[in-house]
């Protein structure tokens, strides 16, 4: 009988004709019901990827080879997100700054490509956010709603303003308002979601 | 928060530079600001209360060697090197260049500072001005292009500081001021200006004198000036009614510094004077001001700054017509037809701060030059300081300037004439940018790139209401950036500000034709049409 390891406990299969998508499918569903939910999955030791997954889905479990599944708790998974974040609006910020200097400089070609990056890194954090604090159950908090409001404000500004071609109007909200927002959410928000668990 | 102003112009230029040093301390209470000034000048920054050091440049020390030959030229730059070592060895946070000279534009690339506005020198010599406003200082005011504001509105700008209505001043006020007469109206009077074609001959300054006196005989006219001035005086004095009592006339050409004319300055009712530093000394004192504009002046730029001066550009042959309007303006009526009369006003801009307003009194403006005027002065709010100005775009119609409506619509075409040619040099840019591993149709575009470049320079001789875009668009392809940056080579660095030259090219003809549009739809009910047949503005909207 095959069986895989979740976290690192042996674990049988009920049966051994099953596809690694219905595999997966189920161990979801059953997982869900202790609010848990898969974070890496090693085949023969080594971490799977997307693609590898993808590839996988249609191969009968009992060809695979050795599988171990890690599991995480969504909470825990908000903060691992958070910590990755951190670092991912640093990256933020350098694009948001370096836009801001070539429209001043009135390089518009690199100013646009990283005024696009800037906008579409944030549209991924807004994403972001949005699991964070659903994950955290994170409801009406004054501190994050008005980061938030106030990042929607400054959005809607910089795209008017890209729209009237309006640069020094442009590279001041980037430079000023979207920096300030930006550092707002790492050095204010986010501490209130880590405090999040413990208060 | 350390402070430096380099201003090497002449007196005007520092009491220019004195309201905008006031709005810094405001904005910057803990700052220290360093003056520096040319010592032979430096002595107007005296009445400033909010600066803290000022530095004389020893300009014939320094530039005399390399005026006197070029040879000289690195004996002056070894001694500009030294002066900067041993005058400032500290860094300063902020340096502003107000005078757009090369050798200011060399000084300040030469002190050390972490941010640096105006106009600055590479190793080369060649120029850069990355603040906007300084550029625009550079493309439209050097080049005598249309301008509605005025330097004090323009290097508040620079400085990104807002001024007060009224400004404080220090000076002693017991300076050589004997007990006034009581009852005494005191009239000042600058003869002198810059240069000769700015002011009147000796003998329209004695007809003015003679007339002012005659008022009534508590009138006293009180001269100003150098001590270069002080023999015209003499001439005009003596020339003047001998029966005129010699203790109303009152000469301080070349008695006092600068500086030290502030109390009398203050105790005249009025200063008539040409385009001069006396009015801007005037202006600050809140003396009214009469200006007599002759000469390549823009009163807009340079006349008097504040509320209810007086601007006259005599249109007459006739000397005493202008007296005539003079007399007009200081019994508070109405000047007639034989001069433009304007008066100052300041107005809020969006942001709060004042900006000086000229507005004709007498007279209609031309409509074409108007609107212009306005036009190009909200692209300049909108282009430098991101701000969209609220003033109403300027009317026309005027049923007695059709022609003007009809230069208007010329002006129409060659915008959009502008705005494609534009659009092709960028169209250029985009194909350098996009084969940058292909010499030869890099090489073959670059010269379509040429063609474009030498097209617009013909329409800047050719058009001239479209010089001021053509000047702006040349000062941001060439002087706004150290074409290099990282992670790009060189080619695709400059081609990228060309790029961005066009691009603004093509949206400032743009914003200029909406402008246009707007102001011909709100003119529609006033137009008459032109002789051809169909209204102008019909033209214009096809």
């Amino acid at each position: 009988m095959k069986t895989y390891k979740i976290n690192g406990v042996e674990q049988h299969l009920s049966s051994e004709t099953v596809l690694f998508e219905s595999f997966i499918k189920d161990l979801n569903n059953t997982l869900k019901k202790d609010s848990l939910v898969i974070s890496l999955i090693k085949i023969n030791g080594k971490e799977l990827s997307e693609n590898e997954e993808e590839s996988l889905k249609s191969q009968p479990i009992e060809t695979i080879g050795e599988i171990d599944v890690f599991t995480a708790n969504p909470t825990d998974l908000a903060y691992e997100t958070l910590n990755t974040l951190d670092t991912y609006l640093d990256r933020v910020l350098a694009t948001i700054q370096r836009s801001s200097q070539m429209y001043k400089s009135k390089n518009y070609i690199a100013a646009d490509g990283y005024f696009v990056k800037s906008i579409d890194g944030l549209d991924l954090f807004i994403q972001t956010i949005g699991g964070i604090k659903l994950a955290l159950r994170v409801g009406l908090n004054q501190k994050v709603a008005l980061a938030e409001a106030s990042l929607i404000s400054i959005m809607n500004d910089l795209l008017e303003a890209k729209r009237q071609n309006n640069y020094v109007f442009l590279a001041e909200l980037l430079e000023k308002d979207l920096y300030d927002n930006v550092l707002e959410w790492k050095n204010e928000v986010f501490p209130v979601f880590r405090q999040w668990k413990t208060a | 928060m350390k402070i430096l102003i380099l201003q090497l112009a002449r007196f005007g230029d520092i009491l220019q530079t004195l309201p905008t040093i006031a709005g810094l301390k405001k904005k910057y209470p803990d700052s220290e600001i360093t003056l520096v000034a040319r010592e032979t000048f430096a002595d107007a920054a005296k009445l400033s209360p909010f600066i803290d050091r000022v530095v004389c440049f020893p300009s014939r020390k320094i530039l005399g060697p390399a005026l006197s030959s070029p040879a000289q030229k690195q004996t002056s730059l070894l001694l500009l090197g030294q002066w900067v070592k041993e005058n400032f060895s500290e860094e300063n946070d902020l340096l502003i260049n107000l005078t757009f000279s090369s050798a200011s534009s060399y000084l300040s690339s030469l002190i050390p500072a972490k941010e640096k506005r105006g106009v600055l020198a590479n190793k080369d010599q060649s120029y850069y001005i990355r603040d906007l406003w300084s550029q625009y200082f550079f493309s439209q005011i050097l080049n005598r292009n249309l301008n509605i504001l005025h330097l004090n509105d323009i290097f508040a700008r620079i400085a990104e500081v807002s001024l007060e209505e009224r400004q404080e001043l220090l000076f002693d006020t017991s300076t050589a001021l004997p007990e006034l007469a009581e009852d005494a109206i005191y009239v000042g009077i600058q003869i002198g200006a810059s240069e000769n074609h700015k002011t009147l001959n000796e003998d329209v300054w004695k007809k003015i004198c003679e007339k002012i006196l005659s008022i009534e005989a508590s009138v006293r006219i009180v001269f100003f000036g150098s001590k270069e001035d002080h023999r015209i005086i003499a001439n005009i004095v003596n020339a003047m009614d001998q029966s005129i009592e010699a203790s109303r006339i009152i000469d301080l050409s070349g008695k006092y510094k600068f500086h030290e004319n502030a109390t009398w300055l203050k105790a005249c009712s009025w200063l008539i004077a040409p385009d001069s530093s006396l009015v801007h000394f005037a202006s600050l004192l809140q003396t009214k001001v009469i200006q007599v504009s002759v000469g390549a002046v823009n009163p807009h730029e340079t006349g008097p700054y504040g509320n209810g001066h007086h601007i006259l550009q005599p249109i007459s042959q006739n000397v005493d017509h202008l007296v005539w309007n003079i007399i007009q303006i200081m019994g508070g009526n109405r000047v007639d037809n034989h001069s433009y009369h304007s008066t100052t006003s300041l107005v809020r801009c969006s942001d709060g701060s004042f900006r000086n307003v000229v507005t004709a009194a007498n007279f209609d403006l031309d409509e074409t030059t108007n609107f212009f005027e306005k036009a190009y002065y909200l692209l300049a709010e909108f282009r430098c300081s991101g701000r969209v100005e609220e003033i109403e775009v300027p009317s026309i119609g005027n049923a007695n300037q059709v022609d003007r409506l009809d230069k208007l619509v010329q002006a129409f075409d060659a915008l959009c004439a502008l705005r494609k040619t534009a659009e092709f040099g960028q169209h250029y840019c985009f194909e350098i940018v996009n084969s940058l591993d292909n010499v030869q149709k890099i090489r073959e575009t670059y010269s379509k790139l040429q063609e474009i470049e030498a097209l617009i320079l013909k329409m800047q001789i050719d058009i001239p209401i479209m010089k001021p875009l053509i000047d702006s668009w040349i000062v941001t392809k060439d002087l706004s950036q150290n074409p290099q940056t990282e992670n790009m080579n060189k080619t695709e660095s400059i081609i990228s500000y060309a790029e961005g030259s066009y691009r603004e090219l093509i949206q400032n003809s743009e914003i200029i034709s909406q402008l246009l549009e707007v102001a011909v739809k709100k003119a529609k009910e006033n137009v008459v049409p032109n002789l051809k047949g169909n209204a102008p503005h019909e033209n214009l909207q096809n």
